[in-house]
């Protein structure tokens, strides 16, 4: 992981790099939808930073009752992470169950945000043949979106497979954070696919 | 794109993936061990001598300086060559430090044994005195080395304005990060490489 220090202040990377793809992400959508995007993915960053940050308290709970304000600036590491995204499948489960329309939104707003994410981190990384790689298959997957081709599963498992092989090649494919991000992915895939059963019967 | 095509490149890129992944650590680790010391010694020679900015560079060796420590001993920073070191500059009053000394002590409770050393400079000639500092270590039960800067001097080089500020360095006392800010067990883990 890298750190860039601002001034006042040391910020990892992928933080860095997570909230310029949430903005960016959102102007793409809005670019091709003519609308803004919906408030389910806002609600899954605040449901994401919420539980990372407060799973600190659960898992440092004696830290946290000495010195409550420690809150302000730890999280709860890769247990707080795992147990963010299980919080956004729930969520985003339970949303599909109660307005069945945004479930299609998913998985090309899941690819946009992560393949913006991805391209973050190995600029800040200054890896630039890794970046530009990665920004060949970014701006694969936006033309993908504006031409309006459904995205199929196998579609899907070709994108994820494409960033998996990148990933693979210039940064660490099998770390937690990849492997949860994967996981989301197919969990997606899986929940568009029952969805759409679900429909036909 | 045609459907068995697609089935077809989903299926190769597994197998490319599965490849890549069997046969890369072997690959990454030679390559680090190739070009992690020509990489040192290109930009400690580059230092310029004088220039204190410069000399706080990640990749230029860190400025040495003696200091007494709280109990008693008095150290140097060119001592710990050898060992990686997180030096930290912290004061009593600071709350961030606070925050961040239980993470550290734990720290280096379990990896103090695999040549990581924790320093952590008090900056005394801006905190309440001796006695504080003493009350503050024992409440947290602090075990790894406190140097005390009373003059001042060890903080302005290492320009910890804003506390807590700490650097890293690897075996042969160069600096290879600062980090402005608390840090926690995952970040020190990440920062001085340990298993």
């Amino acid at each position: 992981m890298n750190y860039i220090t601002f001034g006042r202040f040391t910020l990892p990377a992928d933080l860095l790099a997570a909230f310029a793809a949430i903005f960016i992400g959102a102007l793409i959508y809005r670019a091709k939808e003519k609308k803004s995007i919906d408030d389910w993915y806002w609600n899954s960053f605040f449901l994401y930073i919420a539980v990372y940050k407060l799973s600190y308290a659960v898992f440092n709970f004696k830290l946290f009752i000495d010195t409550p304000f420690s809150l302000l600036y730890f999280n709860g590491g890769t247990e707080g992470q795992i147990l963010a995204y299980i919080g956004i499948a729930l969520y985003l489960y339970w949303l599909a169950r109660k307005k069945g329309n945004t479930i299609k939104e998913y998985l090309p707003v899941y690819f946009i945000f992560f393949l913006l994410y991805w391209t973050g981190l190995f600029a800040f990384s200054q890896d630039y043949l890794a970046t530009a790689i990665q920004t060949v298959l970014l701006l694969g997957f936006i033309l993908f979106f504006f031409k309006n081709i459904k995205l199929a599963v196998e579609y899907a498992i070709f994108f994820l497979m494409l960033e998996a092989l990148i990933l693979s090649l210039f940064s660490d494919m099998l770390s937690v954070e990849n492997l949860l991000i994967f996981a989301l992915g197919i969990y997606l895939i899986i929940l568009q696919r029952f969805n759409k059963e679900e429909i036909q019967h | 794109m045609n459907k068995n095509l697609l089935s077809f490149a989903i299926l190769a890129l597994a197998v490319v993936i599965l490849v890549v992944n069997i046969w890369k650590p072997g690959s990454t680790e030679s390559e680090k061990n190739t070009t992690a010391p020509a990489g040192e010694s290109v930009e400690t020679t580059e230092d310029i001598p004088g220039a204190k900015l410069s000399s706080l560079r990640e990749g230029a060796e860190a400025p040495d300086f003696e200091l007494n420590t709280l109990d008693g001993k008095t150290i140097k920073l060119s001592d710990y060559r050898g060992k990686k070191v997180i030096l930290n500059f912290w004061a009593t009053w600071c709350p961030p430090c606070k925050a961040e000394m239980p993470h550290m002590q734990n720290f280096y409770e379990e990896y103090n044994d695999q040549d990581v050393e924790i320093l952590a400079v008090n900056l005394t000639n801006m905190d309440k005195g001796a006695d504080e500092v003493k009350k503050f270590v024992e409440e947290y039960g602090l075990t790894f080395t406190i140097p005390m800067d009373e003059e001042g001097y060890a903080g302005t080089t290492y320009q910890a304005f804003t506390i807590p500020t700490s650097y890293i360095l690897d075996e042969n006392g160069v600096i290879t990060k600062k980090i402005v800010g608390p840090m926690d067990e995952k970040m020190m883990k990440e920062l001085t490489g340990v298993k």
